[in-house]
């Protein structure tokens, strides 16, 4: 399958700053897969979404080396307007993606539609339709600048989810929720990923990364120490000398192994773990 | 979910009065107008009139506290550079003697003109207060739009006035962040202008830079993506009987200028 995001040898620097927010970066990314980029604050996550959105090099100036294709075409030739239809993207701060000029939240929701100029009765529609999806419907008379933060993030979620996009970049999708909440969001991200959408996600919920990712990207200081399939780079536990953080149920396979008790594969979700556990015990007659 | 919030948009809406169901670009048409005509003709009788139409729409709409306080203002700003620009040059006018102030007689016709000048300047501000009172600015962008306006201009203008909310909310943040660290900021009305002066200028700037994330928030709603937009909320058309209203207005305000 071609890639529908390629990001080529990827340098770039912030306007202002002497230190390279991305430096010498690569990766693909390929329809209807889920992928996760992690790493620790300030290791370029953001970064790498803006540039896979176009706000690098559109909205924010500053250099960019190398090349980025977008749907084959280079990121910089990409006409703004279009890519946003193209690309939805959830930022990282719910609060400044609420546009502050509509006065409830099934407005709010619907700010994109109108902005695409879409029929009036398909767009109540859509925002009902999505309301339901992320549990927000109780909320569509609250005004939006007076919700809390994990009600401002599903409702941000879902104004750019009410758009339809091919390709959705989210940034830290859940740094306002609980752990219910959390897992909710991740159900639709799925949900999307089944819909033939790709799905990119920056976030430090590495459990929840685990358990809905096809692919991995790991990034420190701008540069990307390991990409891969989850197993592949969530399953190295060296990685977390680099400071990055994997699934407890890896640490937890890697303490076992120190004790002598290896499992037959490294488990990347609690229920993988329970299962390994226990064919470990059935070998062994315990 | 409620089902009549969502009915409500599949309905063009409607005013709660007989004021608001009028058109609002009708609406600031009349309004406009008899401002004008009350502005050009100058005399206290025009200035009463139109103060007294604007309470009587102030009081169909509940909005009167917020109508008189604000002519309040209108009334001791105008009431003060009146009594020093319109008073005054008439000092030595013959006729009667109005009253004797610190020794100065002031005439009638000092005391007349003064009036003429503040009643002129209260009906020609309240009709416009009284407008932007009981019409919403997104309204107003919404016509402004179905007559051909931009989206990206009627949105800077909804922006631009949702600044005024964001800055009093940040202040407002502020001070109590300032309160709880221990600083006064409760007392006098000298006292709150002197807590306030030196967080004023930052709250002002860290909203002006938060224009960039708004700007942010729109580019993630496609704003700009396409020529039309659509609109979740649809007012409903200006009827034959807002246009006669209107025209009515207009020419009641011509035909006044015309004979006084």
């Amino acid at each position: 399958m071609e890639p529908i995001i390629e990001v080529k040898n990827v340098s770039y620097q912030y306007p202002l700053t002497d230190k390279l927010a991305l430096d010498n970066v690569s990766c693909k990314f390929k329809q209807g897969k889920c992928y996760g980029i992690v790493g620790a604050n300030a290791g370029g996550k953001t970064t790498l979404c803006n540039l896979i959105r176009g706000l690098v090099p559109h909205f924010y100036a500053g250099e960019l080396k190398g090349d980025a294709f977008i749907f084959g075409k280079d990121v910089r030739e990409w006409d703004e307007m279009k890519l946003s239809v193209k690309i939805g993207y959830v930022f990282q701060d719910p609060f400044a993606q609420i546009s502050g000029v509509k006065q409830t939240v099934f407005e709010e929701i619907g700010i994109g539609l109108e902005n695409l100029g879409i029929e009036h009765d398909a767009m109540i529609k859509k925002i009902i339709k999505i309301a339901g999806l992320l549990k927000i419907d109780y909320l569509f008379e609250r005004n939006p600048m007076k919700l809390s933060g994990g009600q401002c993030q599903r409702v941000a979620f879902a104004s750019v989810l009410v758009l339809d996009s091919d390709i959705i970049v989210i940034d830290e999708p859940t740094s306002q929720l609980d752990p219910e909440g959390s897992k909710e969001v991740f159900d639709i991200v799925k949900q999307l990923k089944e819909n033939g959408k790709t799905v990119i996600i920056a976030e430090h919920k590495i459990d929840l990364l685990a358990r809905y990712c096809d692919e991995i990207i790991t990034m420190k200081e701008g540069k990307i120490i390991a990409s891969g399939t989850t197993k592949e780079v969530l399953g190295n536990i060296a990685l977390m000398e680099q400071g990055i953080t994997v699934p407890q149920t890896v640490r937890l396979a890697d303490k076992l192994k120190r004790e002598g008790i290896v499992l037959p594969d490294i488990p990347l979700t609690r229920e993988e773990a329970i299962s390994l556990l226990k064919e470990r015990g059935e070998r062994h007659g315990n | 979910m409620d089902s009549k919030f969502i009915q409500q948009f599949y309905q063009d809406k409607r005013g709660e009065t007989w004021w608001q169901d009028i058109d609002p670009l009708c609406r600031f048409i009349m309004c406009l107008s008899l401002s004008v005509a009350t502005f050009t003709i100058g005399s206290w009788q025009m200035g009463l009139c139109a103060v007294i139409f604007g309470f009587i729409i102030a009081g169909c709409t509940k909005k009167v506290k917020f109508y008189m306080g604000m002519l309040l203002l209108v009334f001791i700003s105008a009431g003060i550079l009146g009594a020093i620009v319109r008073i005054p040059p008439h000092l030595n006018d013959g006729g009667a003697i109005a009253f004797t102030i610190f020794g100065v007689s002031v005439p009638m016709s000092a005391l007349m003109n003064y009036l003429d000048y503040l009643l002129m300047m209260e009906g020609f501000a309240g009709l416009l207060i009284v407008y932007f009172l009981t019409t919403e600015m997104r309204d107003i962008c919404y016509c402004l739009e179905r007559k051909g306006m931009s989206p990206k201009g009627t949105f800077l203008v909804l922006v631009a006035f949702s600044m005024i909310t964001s800055i009093q909310q940040k202040l407002s943040n502020v001070r109590e962040s300032q309160s709880a660290r221990g600083i006064e900021m409760e007392g006098n009305f000298g006292v709150k202008v002197k807590t306030i002066i030196p967080i004023l200028f930052p709250v002002i700037i860290s909203s002006v830079t938060s224009v960039e994330e708004r700007t942010l928030a729109m580019n993630a709603r496609a704003f700009g993506a396409s020529r039309h937009n659509s609109h979740l909320r649809n007012l409903k058309k200006a009827g034959a009987l807002d246009i006669g209203l209107m025209w009515i207005c207009v020419a009641v305000s011509v035909l006044l200028i015309v004979l006084f």
